[in-house]
């Protein structure tokens, strides 16, 4: 059984690894602090393949995912890593 | 921003038994006497009524908590009883119990190896979050392979049947068991042989399941009631106690002095009884205990089981006041803002007015009138209560209107009836969206029915053939502001399910609006005087003149009734979908066009002013608001009935006449289809027919068969269709919107077609055929439930039943989707419920985390969109030709 490279799949949307310095700027713009944010586990496939790009993203991090919409363009949306419980 | 957050969240609730110590430490005091109250018609101590349990007269004190009638909610007390008692919500538990456990050691009846694996499959289930009904599943499928040895695994004690005698008696072989032996055996049990059987030890103890003692709910919960004679009448449960106690004292004496034992038990089978009762008094195999007057009582299961219980009375549903409910009726009169309100309704339902230096002569006079007042015939608003400041209530009679009236003052509150303008809701079930429940202005109706405007029919799914609305009168400014400015009707002529209008015409609207502007048709002066008399307008439309006379055109006349500046192009829904749209010069005048609020060409049907389609309507609302949109659909409605007032309309079944050639045609037509059926069905058998790629051999047959029946019943209908024109009213109905589709004439005219079952021709029913008037096996049309007759002519009793078998079948569907939708809706909404859009468009729950980033992802209130979409480019580029045209560009 070959790897499956889950971000090739159409239907899932481009995930990016947010640098850590633009992080205060986007929870500004957000209102929010880290912990009023969606999550995204470590483990979670689309994180396999940013981790591989950039090596280890520490919990606390933020992913962007951008989302192709017919009505807004694209719709950013920003996910917490966390780790399982 | 300031946000609530949640500080505590509750995370589980759990139920468990309570045990003799638990009720004996809750108890605020023992009960022993069945005595109630003693002469002087005070509580008697360690009585049922003793005080200690709360009280329920005014001017007593709790003796527990020291707390009024208002203070203190009451104390549980509790009654020792002299013999255990089995409690009946257990028996099945205990049965389980007993059934699966040794009746030498009290060992469940596996080895240790086999009790481990089911502990970890247990485990196993709970971690997985498991569902309670799961778990019970297990247990009892443990339980099950537990009772199957009969020799103990532990002791090799000899296992003998145990049998339940309903309700309550336990016997094992021949021998009864009496509740004390039941409690020995359970109280054997070693708590780890419990968690197999479902029962959680760390909570619950089986012995607990074996009354020891009784706990007895608070006086409050079983207030006693005086009569106007002075009596005193004791709740149900009250009763019950009583007896109970009264049994359980004589069993104590008799035990006590050594009575024969046949006495002692008939007196425990008796304090069974009564516990039973007290319990569940419909427990099948004993009878309900009775009042003296037949009555069966309401004890404990009865308060809260049923349609009348606590739970689907008191807490899923309540009852309000400020409320009316009532049969609804159509008034094309009114505004589609107003509700007719009977004035039976008006004078009962009230609101507030606060008495202020301003209005207090304003509200003597009202007072003076009485609670009934007329005026030349006409209703007038009455006064109903006065409520003095200290929160005294005044009923206002014709006898004492002078005085209150002298009396009032500033600071005092008035309940006046309903008058016109009020702002009320109005509501009708299923509430399944936001305009299920819309504010309107009261107009006071005679009748005793709710009057509205059939343009809202739609947003409620109202029709008149009974339904019953709801009515709330609001209570409190703020209420009526918040109802005005957001709930009033006109608010909701937009929908955000799809952003379309959901309020617009219907039915007679739109054939009255065909019949004014098909074609352009001339009115006489006097035809246009019968139509006006009923509308509420300003001016006059643009008249011309015809052979001297002063005549008017019917797109005039719709024209006056249009905003100026309104541009706006669509197609009619009459339209034939040509090849090519000549558009202005459509030869069916179905291209609507408007210039500076003017009806160039066009007829004016359901995708212009429909509800669901009406472009206009939608155009209005948005670019000229909503007030504007309310007065165009109340005028244009009326308007539309004042036409097809004056013409008249009507359609019967000789509108689906055809001439006979038609007929023949399509006979021949279906006969055709029919013939090529059963050349088909007989290629399958001979194994000739082509098999279709991913089908099987009958499959194949089936889609061939399906679709050569639909194109013959669809060629019926082209036949039918043909002689039937714009001139027929049921065409007009069905092409203009107005009501019916063209299938509907065409299953009338033409033929029925094929009737389906689960998407395909009818199968089943007997051996190998679908009723025995055919041959085993056929295939052909007829056989397999194609309608060849049309409604007009008659079905045949064959294909009558293959029709019954398709209506039945949507019958069915219906029921089984509205069930299944609701429950879906319902755990949407429940879902959902306490999220909120804020203000930077960003969606959050109560305690402050984000959902959604930016609103459905574009921000975009649905009822403001156009369509779903943010914006509609054609209409826009449409109003900046319009401009340059003004500006002569
Ligand atoms: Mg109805
Ligand atoms: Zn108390
Ligand atoms: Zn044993
Ligand atoms: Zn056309």
């Amino acid at each position: 059984m070959g790897s499956l490279n889950v971000m090739k799949h159409a239907l899932v949307p481009v995930h990016h690894l947010v640098p850590e310095e633009d992080e205060e700027e986007i929870l500004e713009k957000l209102d929010a602090r880290k912990d009023q944010l969606p999550k995204i586990l470590k483990a979670d496939p689309a994180l396999k393949q940013l981790i591989e790009k950039h090596g280890d993203i520490k919990k606390g991090r933020l992913i962007q995912i951008d989302r192709i919409s017919k009505t807004a363009g694209i719709s950013k949306a920003y996910r917490l890593v966390v780790e399982r419980e | 921003m300031i946000r609530r957050g949640i500080a505590k969240r509750v995370g589980a609730i759990r139920f468990a038994y309570m045990s003799p110590e638990e009720i004996r430490r809750l108890s605020a005091t023992k009960i022993i006497t069945p005595d109630t109250y003693d002469d002087d018609g005070f509580p008697i101590e360690m009585g049922l009524m003793d005080t200690h349990l709360g009280v329920i007269e005014p001017g007593l004190r709790c003796k527990s908590c020291g707390g009024r009638v208002d203070q203190c909610s009451g104390h549980f007390g509790h009654i020792e009883l002299a013999m255990p008692v089995v409690h009946v919500g257990y028996v099945k538990e205990i049965k389980k119990l007993l059934r699966s456990t040794c009746s030498e050691c009290g060992r469940i009846l596996m080895t240790d190896e086999e009790r481990e694996i089911f502990i970890s499959e247990m485990d196993g289930l709970r971690k997985l979050g498991g569902d309670p009904l799961d778990i019970r599943k297990l247990a009892k499928e443990i339980a099950f392979t537990a009772r199957k040895s009969s020799i103990c695994p532990h002791c090799d004690g000899q296992q003998l049947k145990i049998m339940l005698d309903k309700p309550t008696t336990f016997r094992e072989e021949n021998t009864k068991l009496t509740p004390k032996e039941v409690r020995a055996r359970l109280e054997k049990i070693p708590d780890r042989d419990l968690i197999p059987l479902g029962l959680n030890p760390e909570f619950v103890r089986p012995e607990w399941f074996v009354l020891k003692v009784l706990l007895v709910p608070p006086v409050t919960v079983r207030p006693s009631i005086t009569l106007e004679s002075g009596d005193r009448s004791e709740d149900d449960l009250t009763h019950k106690l009583v007896d109970i106690l009264r049994i359980n004292h004589r069993l104590r004496e008799n035990r006590d002095v050594g009575s024969p034992q046949l006495i002692v038990e008939d007196l425990w089978d008796l304090l069974q009884y009564h516990i039973t009762t007290y319990i569940d008094n419909q427990t099948s195999g004993i009878p309900p205990a009775r009042h003296r007057s037949g009555r069966s009582l309401k004890t404990l299961i009865q308060r809260l089981k049923g349609k009348d219980g606590r739970f689907r009375q008191n807490l899923s549903g309540k009852r309000v006041n400020f409320s009316a409910r009532t049969v609804i009726s159509p008034d094309p009169w009114l505004s589609i803002n107003q509700v007719g309100v009977p004035v039976r309704a008006a004078r009962e339902l009230t609101v507030p007015m606060k008495v202020t230096a301003e209005n207090i002569e304003l509200i003597r006079e009202m007072i003076l009138r009485g609670p009934e007042p007329w005026e030349k015939g006409k209703y007038k608003p009455g006064v109903n209560y006065i409520i003095r400041p200290d929160g005294r209530r005044i009923r206002l009679t014709e006898t004492n209107a002078e005085t209150v009236a002298e009396k009032v003052e500033v600071g005092f509150t008035v309940e006046r009836g309903l008058m016109d303008g009020d702002i009320v809701l109005f509501n009708r079930q299923p509430s399944l969206h936001r305009m299920s429940m819309m504010a309107h202005e009261v107009k006071t109706v005679p009748g005793k029915t709710f009057r509205l405007n059939l343009a809202v029919c739609p947003p409620y799914n109202a029709d008149f053939d009974g339904d019953e609305m709801n009515l709330h009168v609001l209570q409190s400014e703020e209420a009526r502001a918040e109802a005005k400015v957001m709930m009033m009707v006109q608010e909701h002529i937009l929908s955000p399910r799809f952003g379309g209008p959901i309020i617009g015409a219907i039915q007679d609207h739109i054939t009255g609006l065909f019949y004014l502007t098909h074609k352009n048709p001339l009115f006489s002066r006097r035809d246009v005087v019968s139509i006006f008399s009923n509308l509420v307008t300003e001016g006059s439309p643009e008249a011309i003149t015809v052979d001297g006379e002063r005549m008017w055109l019917g797109k005039d006349i719709f024209s006056h009734f249009l905003p100026e500046g309104l541009n706006i192009q669509l197609r009619s829904s009459i339209c034939e979908s040509c090849d090519t749209c000549k558009k202005r010069d459509c030869e069916n005048d179905a291209f609507v066009v408007i210039e500076d609020g003017k009806l160039i060409t066009g007829t004016i049907d359901e995708s212009s002013v429909g509800a669901f389609k009406g472009d206009i309507v939608d155009k209005i609302a948005r670019d000229f608001g909503t007030t504007e949109a309310r007065i165009f659909i109340d005028r244009v409605t009326t308007l539309a009935l004042g036409v097809i007032t004056l013409k008249g309309f009507t359609t019967s079944i000789q509108d689906e006449d055809l001439p006979k050639m038609s007929v023949k045609q399509i006979e021949d037509t279906l006969l055709e289809a029919e013939e090529e059926v059963k050349e088909m069905a007989q290629a399958y058998r001979d194994g000739e027919l082509e098999q279709m790629p991913g089908r099987t051999l009958q499959e194949t047959l089936e889609v061939m068969a399906l679709q050569k029946l639909g194109k013959a019943r669809d060629n019926a209908g082209k036949i039918a269709s043909k002689h039937l024109g714009l001139g027929n009213n049921a065409v007009k109905m069905a092409r203009t919107g107005a009501r019916a589709s063209i299938l509907n004439l065409t299953q009338m005219a033409g033929a029925l077609g094929q009737q389906a079952i689960r998407g395909e021709r009818p199968s089943r029913g007997y051996d190998q055929r679908t009723l025995p008037h055919f041959e085993k096996g056929e295939l052909g049309a007829g056989a397999r439930g194609f309608v060849k007759s049309s409604y007009k002519e008659g079905l045949n009793p064959i294909e009558f039943f293959f029709h019954s078998m398709g209506g039945r079948e949507g019958l069915v569907d219906t029921a089984v989707r509205t069930s299944r939708s609701g429950y879906m809706q319902r755990r949407l909404i429940n879902a959902l419920e306490d999220l909120m859009v804020y203000d930077d468009a960003s969606v959050r729950n109560p305690a402050d985390t984000i959902i959604q980033f930016k609103y459905g992802e574009d921000g975009v209130d649905p009822m403001r969109s156009i369509k779903g979409k943010a914006i509609d480019m054609d209409d826009i580029l449409m109003d900046m030709y319009a401009i340059k045209r003004e500006r002569g560009e």
